[in-house]
């Protein structure tokens, strides 16, 4: 039972569902993160004020987005 | 790291260019890894065509991850079989490391969970272009060409948030149950910290460490489908 997760192919279905349905919340968080990380760091690196920051933290939220809606898309 | 004054069974090196507690994580990984590479090599040495003891245990372990990865990842996805496998015999012989008194585990400082995160987002891309050449990059631009470059970012973004999901989740998981245990054993009722050690060992450890190899699973089979995200 540790590492199993049953044989019947609906029991493996769920599981794979389980598992990427488990990461969402947090994946949503940690786009938005890397986005604004990335804004900044270029924003450091090009002096380009808050600019980078905001357009990378918007990307960065729409890109946690676009992974929400295509799970659900696909369940 | 978590408790200056605990016993641990290693010293505490200075590696060049570590602090302190990063050392001690590192000197963790390497015991966990002379751990696998001591039990695989009894697994293997006078190995028989029917498996017993040892050798059947790891033979079990290894066919179930084997046909799991040919089933979610196909026959293209199946050659990457060696870092999954890797993947889940590391994290999980370190989340039992954690349970061993004077071990710590290595799983339990995002240091190591970040560094397979970074692994796996290697190795999927690697993938990806391995199994469908620069077509893959076709994947990261999304439907009309002029969105192009935001949906570059955005699918950049999105492919690394993934693993990085994993490593937090992994690490997460592991340093709250260290911590749950460092509390528990101050000396309050003597059953709570054998209740709670009796589920991180039993659930916690092994299921961390399959979620971890289920989803590196999931990223290779999506990264070599060519459908892009198939599975996610």
């Amino acid at each position: 039972m540790n590492s199993g997760k049953g044989t019947e192919p609906d029991k493996k279905k769920e599981a794979l569902r389980l598992g990427i349905i488990s990461s969402l919340g947090l994946m949503l968080v940690l786009s938005t993160l890397i986005g604004y990380g990335i804004g900044a760091w270029l924003d450091s690196k090009l002096h380009t004020a808050p600019i980078l920051t905001v357009v990378f933290l918007l990307l960065g939220i729409g890109a946690g987005f676009i992974n929400l809606f295509r799970v659900m898309n696909k369940s | 790291m978590h408790n200056e004054h605990a016993f641990r069974i290693l010293p505490t090196l200075h590696l060049p260019g570590l602090t302190a507690a990063e050392s001690v994580v590192v000197e963790y990984t390497w015991l966990a890894m002379a751990i696998i590479m001591l039990v695989m090599i009894l697994a293997v040495a006078g190995r028989k065509k029917i498996p017993l003891g040892l050798q059947n245990l790891i033979e079990v372990i290894v066919a179930f991850f084997e046909k799991n990865l040919l089933e979610i990842a196909g026959p293209r996805g199946v050659v990457y079989f060696p870092l999954v496998i890797t993947v889940f015999f590391f994290i999980i012989v370190s989340n039992y490391m954690g349970l061993i008194p004077g071990c710590m585990a290595p799983t339990s400082s995002i240091n190591t969970t970040a560094a397979w995160a970074i692994v796996v987002f290697i190795a999927t891309q690697y993938a990806g272009f391995r199994a469908q050449g620069l077509k893959y990059i076709k994947h990261f631009l999304g439907p009309f060409p002029i969105l192009a470059p935001f949906m570059f970012v955005m699918e950049l973004i999105s492919q690394l948030a993934r693993p990085l999901s994993l490593s937090v989740r992994l690490f997460a998981n592991l340093l709250a149950g260290e911590l749950i245990i460092s509390v528990l054993a101050t000396g309050t009722a003597l059953l709570l910290p054998v209740i709670w050690m009796t589920w991180e060992s039993v659930i916690t450890a092994p299921f961390q460490a399959f979620i971890f190899s289920l989803l590196t699973m999931i990223y290779i089979a999506g990264a070599v489908s060519g459908a892009g995200d198939e599975h996610e």
